[in-house]
This record gives structure tokens, C-alpha cells and sequence, in this order.
């Protein structure tokens, strides 16, 4: 078993200034392969920079380390740890957004600075100073745990949004496979029951357009399109390629779309009837 | 015909607004709930200070409410529930401090992924917050979740208001329809990412 580590820097788009949207997708894109193959460590965020901790079996990391490194949205790939373990530090594979506002991330900052700090053999110039970077902000997290936080620093999650008029009216959903890459930001929309029944079929799972609309979960397909655009101009839809299998985006029992209650299941049904009645 | 009950955890710091909720969602049971002997769940767990109502379907279909303190300290009160939840309400109260070491305590607890539990995060005292806070204060929240590798909707809730407490109902509906107990990993080996419709 083997413990590696690597940096990269995101590449930002050119006419987005918060590179997160991003951030997650790359996440999201190696936490299928990951959950599958044990292997675990963590994706860590820090301004532009991603230090990418995994844990595993030796022909499982290759894999993943290739995948990343041709990943056109990360730049400067440079592995800084290659190590034997006898056990894992990590117990799942999940991200870390180095971020002041993150409280409660104690124990990244103890594996930072206590656990791998001499495992880590940074190159060159570059590497040192992104390096030094996580080191950094991780002691800042530790030294800023007991003080309150302003409100007003911002969170790196607060990607799509504002910043983002997407062209939704051009887009096309017809013959299309779609997905969300997380639930919508309460304040940017009100969330109503048809845009939960959406959303919840949606958030890390491509479906058709087509099956959606089979499945009406509202009334009629403009009605779908309008709900699809509010959503898409958030910013938080993604398409995938039409052939692809209708499953994934890589949450453990999140991922498939059969029902996990049949619809003859009696609760479901009952408490169904009630609130479609109290909504009267 | 044997009885159906189902358990929602609601769990959230004092003053969060569990019994407000409990209560708001008891009252509008359409069926009247009397205490009924052994198939009162809710008995043990009020001699222990856990908050409990239930929302009476039917003669024999309820839905037990459980009002939970955030803190690790109660993780044992946590215990009595854990088991076959139908949903975990997190409510997180608009203007106090996000407690993120007790939300991850909880998230950890729980682990909602490995236990296919759909997780809701309201957030309350919330009716005059900006957006833009709002969204603040979700996206600190989402942080937190993913790092336990949780998707779950972050919505603002009013436990006062019959029809927003109803919403929350909605959502853990739509959740449970369509969540897997067991993923079944062969399923999502061959995810490549995807194309971002923006980029
Ligand atoms: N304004 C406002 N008051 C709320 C809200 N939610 C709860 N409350 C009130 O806050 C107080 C504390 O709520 P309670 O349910 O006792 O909190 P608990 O400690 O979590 O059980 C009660 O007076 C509630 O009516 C909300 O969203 N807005």
C-alpha cells in the first residue's frame, strides 16, 4: 500500500473569477473511481492550488494520478510524495477547502504539519512555494479556530451564481443526458415541490431529459424546460455525452436512479396523499 | 395489518427550533393521535428529555419526530435513533455562530452516505436574511458536507409556519424515492466526468 501525493494549480476559466465550479467537478470526476477502488485521502483546496492526497493500492493510484495529471483543468502537476504505508491515514476519499471560514479541520492540519510534513519532497522552487502554501493555511486554520468569524469572507463553494449569465434560452435539453452538481443555493431560488422532485433526481445523477419527462415530475415539458432553465442558470447543471451510462457522479448511494422505495411502498404513498391534500 | 412507522431525527442546537417544528407538524396529523400503548415509540424517548411527536397518517402509518441537541455530548440520545431512519433534519439557526466541529461529529456519526440516510439542512430565524448571507452561510455548510461525501439540499425553514415545515416533509419524500440502499459500485466504474454545459 502506498500513500502519494501530488500539486497542480486549477486553471482558471477566462470569464469566471471563482475557479470552485470547477474545483468540484475535478472532485467529482475521481470520486467514483476512488470509492470503488478503497482508495482514500483527500482533494485539498487552497486558493488555486489542489494537493491531492490519496492512499491505496499501488496500480489504483496510477491510475488516478494519470487521470488527473491529463486533466486539462489542472496545471503544473508534480508528485511530492511517493511513500510505502503499512495503513491509512484517511478513512474515505473526500475534499477539504482550506478556507478560514472552514472551521473544524483540526486534523487536516495535524497530517499537514505533523504526520506528512517529512514525507513531502518538494522539487523545485514552484513546488516548495505551493507546498508551503497548504502548510501555511493550515496552521492559519488551527490559530484561527477560537476566533469568530466574519460573515462577510466568502466561502470557495459560492462558485456558478451571479457571476454567470449563462446563455440558457440556446440550450437544448432534447436528446440530452443532464446533471447537477449540487442542490441550489438558497438564496439564489426558492426551492417549490417541483423543483425538489428535479433536483432530487438530478444532484449527482445524469438522467435524459427524455426520462424526466416520462417521469412527469411537472406538467407539462415547457413546464420541465422552465424549471431546467431556472436551474441551468444557476450555473450548477452540467451535460454529459448522450451515450454515457445513466448512472453516477460518484455518491455512494447516491447513484443509481431506481427508486429505493417502490411506489406501491405504503408510507410513501400515504404521506404523498397527505401533502398533495394539504396543499389545498 | 401490521403498523408502519417511520423516524425523522431532527437535530440542532437549542433555540434551533426542534420543538417548534415537532409541534407545528404533530398539530396537523390528519388522524388524532392518542398515545396508544406499545406502539407509542415516542414514550421511552420523552422520559429521556428526547423531543418526540409524531405526524398520524393513518390508523396504522405514522411518522415519529425526534428532536435532537447538536452536540456531541448527546451522541447516546443520537444512538436510540440511529437505527432505520427514514430522514436526518439538520437544522442550523440563522445568525449564530456555525458550529462546524459538531456538525461534522454529527456527519461522522451518522455517515448518511454509507447508510443511504437523506439529509436536509434548514436553516432557521432565517426570514430576514440576505441572499446573499444565506448563501454564505449554505456554502460553509456544503463544505462541511462534502467533505463527508453528502449532497443534501441547505434551505432556509420557518418551524412556525405550517406549509414551510410541510416543504421539509416534500423534500424528505422525493429523497427517500430516490436514493439506493446499496449502490452497486459496477454501476459508476466507467464515469469519466462530464461536459460542462457553461464551459
Ligand atoms: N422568528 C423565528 N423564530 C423561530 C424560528 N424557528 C423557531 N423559532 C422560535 O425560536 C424559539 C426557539 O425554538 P425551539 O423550537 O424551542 O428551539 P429548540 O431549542 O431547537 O427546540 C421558539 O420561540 C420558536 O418559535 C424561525 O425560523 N424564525
Amino acid at each position: 500500500m502506498k500513500r502519494v501525493a501530488c500539486l497542480s494549480t486549477i486553471q482558471s476559466l477566462s470569464n469566471d473569477t471563482s475557479s470552485s465550479f470547477n474545483v468540484i467537478d475535478i472532485f467529482n470526476s475521481t470520486r467514483a473511481y476512488n470509492l470503488e477502488h478503497q482508495i482514500t485521502g483527500s482533494f485539498i483546496v487552497n486558493n488555486d492550488y489542489v494537493l491531492m492526497i490519496v492512499e491505496g493500492e499501488s496500480t489504483h493510484l496510477g491510475n488516478i494520478i494519470f487521470k488527473t495529471r491529463q486533466d486539462n483543468r489542472l496545471m503544473d502537476f508534480s508528485m511530492i510524495m511517493n511513500v510505502e504505508i503499512a495503513e491509512p491515514e484517511f478513512t474515505s476519499w473526500g475534499i477539504k477547502l482550506l478556507k478560514q471560514g472552514n472551521e473544524g479541520q483540526e486534523r487536516i492540519y495535524e497530517k499537514l504539519n505533523n504526520i506528512f510534513k517529512d514525507d513531502f519532497k518538494a522539487k523545485n522552487a514552484i513546488d516548495k512555494k505551493r507546498l508551503q502554501c497548504f502548510l501555511d493555511a493550515a496552521s492559519k486554520l488551527k490559530t484561527n479556530q477560537t476566533k469568530v468569524k466574519p460573515i462577510e469572507s466568502s466561502t470557495s463553494l459560492k462558485a456558478e451564481s451571479s457571476s454567470r449569465p449563462a446563455q440558457v434560452k440556446d440550450f437544448q435539453y432534447q436528446n440530452s443526458m443532464i446533471s447537477l452538481t449540487g442542490w441550489p443555493k438558497p438564496g439564489k431560488i426558492k426551492l417549490t415541490p417541483e423543483l425538489i422532485k428535479i433536483c432530487a433526481r438530478l444532484v449527482g445523477r445524469p438522467h435524459r431529459f427524455e426520462d424526466l419527462l416520462q417521469e412527469k415530475l411537472v406538467a407539462s415539458e415547457a413546464a420541465l424546460v422552465a424549471r431546467l432553465n431556472e436551474l441551468h442558470g444557476l450555473g450548477i447543471m452540467r451535460k454529459h455525452r448522450v451515450d454515457e451510462k445513466p448512472t453516477l457522479v460518484g455518491i455512494k448511494g447516491g447513484l443509481s436512479n431506481k427508486p429505493r422505495v417502490s411506489s406501491t411502498d405504503r408510507f410513501s404513498t400515504v404521506l404523498k396523499n397527505f401533502l398533495s391534500a394539504s396543499k389545498h | 395489518m401490521e403498523s408502519i412507522h417511520k423516524k425523522l431525527a431532527i437535530v440542532g442546537e437549542v433555540g434551533a427550533g426542534k420543538t417548534q417544528l415537532i409541534k407545528v407538524i404533530s398539530e396537523i396529523s390528519p388522524f388524532a393521535t392518542e398515545a396508544k400503548s406499545t406502539e407509542d415509540i415516542g414514550k421511552d424517548f420523552t422520559t429521556v428529555g428526547i423531543d418526540y411527536g409524531r405526524l398520524s397518517l393513518d390508523q396504522d402509518v405514522a411518522l415519529g419526530l425526534f428532536g435532537l441537541p447538536g452536540q456531541k455530548r448527546f451522541s447516546m440520545l443520537w444512538e436510540m435513533v440511529r437505527k432505520g431512519l427514514w430522514g436526518l433534519l439538520i437544522l442550523v439557526k440563522y445568525g449564530d455562530e456555525l458550529n462546524a466541529e459538531a456538525l461534522n461529529t454529527l456527519l461522522e456519526f451518522f455517515q448518511p452516505t454509507e447508510n443511504s440516510l437523506p439529509v436536509v439542512v434548514g436553516i432557521t430565524h432565517a426570514e430576514n436574511a440576505d441572499s446573499d448571507a444565506l448563501d454564505e452561510l449554505s456554502g460553509r455548510v456544503e463544505a462541511i458536507l462534502l467533505e463527508h461525501n453528502t449532497f443534501a439540499p441547505i434551505m432556509p425553514v420557518d418551524p412556525r409556519q405550517v406549509e414551510s415545515s410541510l416543504m421539509l416533509l416534500e423534500l424528505f419524500l422525493s429523497l427517500n424515492q430516490f436514493a439506493e440502499p446499496e449502490a452497486n459500485p459496477n454501476e459508476y466504474m466507467n464515469y469519466d466526468g462530464g461536459v460542462e454545459v457553461n464551459g
